[in-house]
């Protein structure tokens, strides 16, 4: 079983390019389309990566950072941004996040996190 | 006493006078035939025939007058016909008249013929023949070189053209490396004349103005070649071929685009909208404004670059400015900016290298091995972003694979709902959908061998000697940090234990004297 990575994307054609993208790269893909089943959903089980949109409706990335590295300190999670200078980005790496995948992500920087 | 009459005299011409007066009455009757004619036998009238005829066309033999031409090499005859009862031109007469005139070679004895017969069956006039030529000598020519035609009259673009675009023309001609710049044309041997006459002509040696070749030439199969790529350049002592293009002025309507294979010296500015590409370096000592350079080698502008959001600047070594404000520039190696680079997207696999007071403001840095500056951001201007330890080229050629993918993910969601939708539609739809897989999976293949084999500088530092201001972004190796309060005297780099970055006091990087000293002067 390849390593499980979860995407927190409020947009259906992101997370289904990501699935089919990295499901052929062997690894394991999970989308959620809500952002706060999506945070249920990375706490609720183990994934090497989390990625997450930083702006949704009902909870934006940052807080689901926040949430997550609250509970689950060891989670490496990236945040997707359509500018690295969106406070909201800032303040998720602030909160732990380990990293900025600029929208719509950044195959290297994904891959790079999955080692 | 008078003088005694000749008695013999006055009978004469009374008498005569008598015989004259008494003829009409005697024999002239009125509408007869004169009885005097009709008693003339046939020889009277033929005598007084002719005797008519000579009195309008006397008997003249037919001649011929010969000319020598002022060199002696041609003889010139006029034939005369023979008129009346006078005697035909004769070939021996004529034949005589040369040997006379001292001709002995180069006689046309079937045009003398021509001319006898012409001149005593048609009793027509021959003027002017050339009866007999001489040898002219032939001028003894060394060797000498040609330009080539097509070197000669290279010119901009005529404005016969309906639109001629003069961004694009050029009044430089350029020549590639083997082209034939100039053709030798063999000696020619020189050999006597001879005159009509038979007395010998000595030949001239001519002196050839040929074409000297000069640098960056050399022979090649009897013809003269480029030794190297550049600007064909000749004047009245030779031709040459110039490996650097020194351009006496701006870019502009006047020059237009320019695209040579060495070094080109710009001594203005490059004006908007032109295009400079070079083989090999350019230095430019004006400004470079929103016009597109593609750099084979180093670029040096002593002012800057103003791209107005416009200039697209590729270089294949490295780069030195005065500043950048608003431009595209992508360096191989190492950029070295002296005092600002202002809203710019700027990438290097080298070291973004400014001066002792050098600030960055706003825009984005991909620099592989980092960054240092005097300054980076303000309290309240545009946001900067710092992207270090990765190579720019890869992750261009990554963002272009991820497109790709995501066009044909979006295609392979489409056809998996429809099938979804209408089952029947499976037969048709499911082996593109294979094929949508196997692209996507080759895609990815080519993703993976590329992030393995980025190379990567996780030493890449950012080293402020002033000040980083809040709203910096910067990422090391994809790792990410928000620079949330002004940090002064610093270095970032990535904490390779912790896999975060980090700051440290302010390190002098390493850098290349020369270039550090350029950067600073």
């Amino acid at each position: 079983m390849g390593k499980r990575i979860l995407v927190i994307d409020d947009e259906e054609m992101i997370l289904d390019a990501i699935k089919i993208i990295f499901e052929d790269m062997g690894y394991s893909v999970t989308t959620n389309a809500d952002p706060v089943k999506g945070t249920e959903d990375a706490l609720a089980n183990d994934y090497d990566l989390v990625l997450t949109d930083i702006r949704m409706p009902a909870r934006n990335g940052a807080e689901i950072v926040e949430t997550v590295l609250g509970q689950k300190p060891a989670t490496r999670i990236l945040v997707i941004t359509a500018y690295p200078n969106d406070p909201l980005a800032e303040r998720a790496i602030k909160a732990g996040a380990v990293g900025l995948l600029r929208k719509p992500f950044e195959i290297a920087k994904i891959l790079d996190f999955l080692k | 006493m008078p003088p005694t009459p000749d008695r013999g005299l006055e009978n004469l011409i009374q008498g005569t006078e008598e015989l004259i007066r008494d003829i009409p009455a005697a024999v002239l009757p009125e509408g007869g035939t004169s009885a005097l004619e009709a008693g003339m036998d046939e020889e009277v009238r033929q005598r007084e025939a002719r005797s008519l005829a000579e009195m309008v066309e006397p008997s003249v033999d037919g001649s011929v007058q010969l000319a020598l031409s002022g060199d002696k090499m041609l003889l010139l005859g006029t034939f005369f016909p023979p008129t009346g009862s006078g005697k035909p031109l004769e070939l021996e007469a004529v034949r005589a008249e040369i040997e006379a005139l001292g001709v002995t070679t180069g006689v046309d004895w079937e045009a003398v013929k021509g001319c006898i017969q012409t001149c005593n069956e048609d009793r027509s006039r021959v003027s002017d023949a050339i009866l007999a030529r001489g040898r002219q000598p032939v001028t003894e020519v060394p060797p000498y070189l040609v330009v080539s035609e097509n070197l000669k009259n290279q010119e901009k673009a005529t404005l016969s053209a309906a639109r001629v675009d003069f961004r694009a023309t050029s009044p430089f001609t350029l020549v590639k490396k083997g082209e034939v710049l100039a053709s030798l044309v063999p000696a020619q041997a020189g050999s006597m004349g001879i005159t009509v006459q038979g007395s010998a002509v000595a030949f001239k040696k001519e002196k050839v103005a040929a074409a000297k070749p000069g640098k960056n030439t050399e022979w090649h199969e009897g013809s003269v070649v480029a030794a190297c790529d550049g600007r064909f350049q000749s004047n009245v002592a030779g031709f040459w071929v110039d490996e650097v293009l020194d351009i006496r002025g701006d870019i502009d309507y006047r020059v237009g685009n320019v695209d040579f294979p060495g070094d080109v010296v710009i001594q203005g500015d490059v004006k908007d909208g032109f295009v400079v590409k070079t083989g090999r370096s350019l230095l430019c000592l004006g400004a470079i404004d929103a016009c597109r350079i593609d750099c084979g080698g180093d670029l040096e502008t002593r002012q800057g670059i103003i791209g107005k959001e416009k200039a697209m600047v590729h270089v294949a070594g490295t780069t030195h400015a005065k500043f950048l404000e608003a431009c595209s520039l992508d360096s191989e190696e190492s950029i070295y900016i002296r005092t600002s680079v202002l809203n710019s997207s700027i990438y290097t696999r080298g070291r973004l290298v400014m001066g002792e007071r050098g600030i960055i403001i706003g825009g984005k840095i991909h620099a592989q091995n980092g960054v240092s500056a005097a300054q980076v951001g303000t309290d309240r201007g545009p946001k900067t972003e710092i992207h270090c330890g990765v190579d720019f080229g890869v992750e261009q050629r990554l963002v272009w694979i991820r497109d790709r993918n995501i066009a044909l993910a979006s295609k392979m969601t489409e056809i998996e709902k429809k099938m979804r939708a209408n089952p029947s539609t499976k037969p048709v739809l499911i082996p593109l959908r294979d094929r949508i897989k196997a692209a996507i999976h080759q895609l990815n293949e080519n993703a993976r061998s590329l992030v393995s084999s980025l190379d990567k500088n996780e030493d890449a530092t950012v080293s402020v000697a002033g000040v980083v201001y809040p709203g910096t972004y910067i990422e090391i190796c994809h790792v990410s940090c928000f620079v949330t309060t002004p940090r002064r005297f610093v270095t970032f780099r990535l904490d390779k234990a912790t896999g975060k970055i980090v700051e440290r006091k302010w390190e002098k990087p390493a850098a290349d004297p020369a270039s550090a000293a350029r950067t600073s002067a």
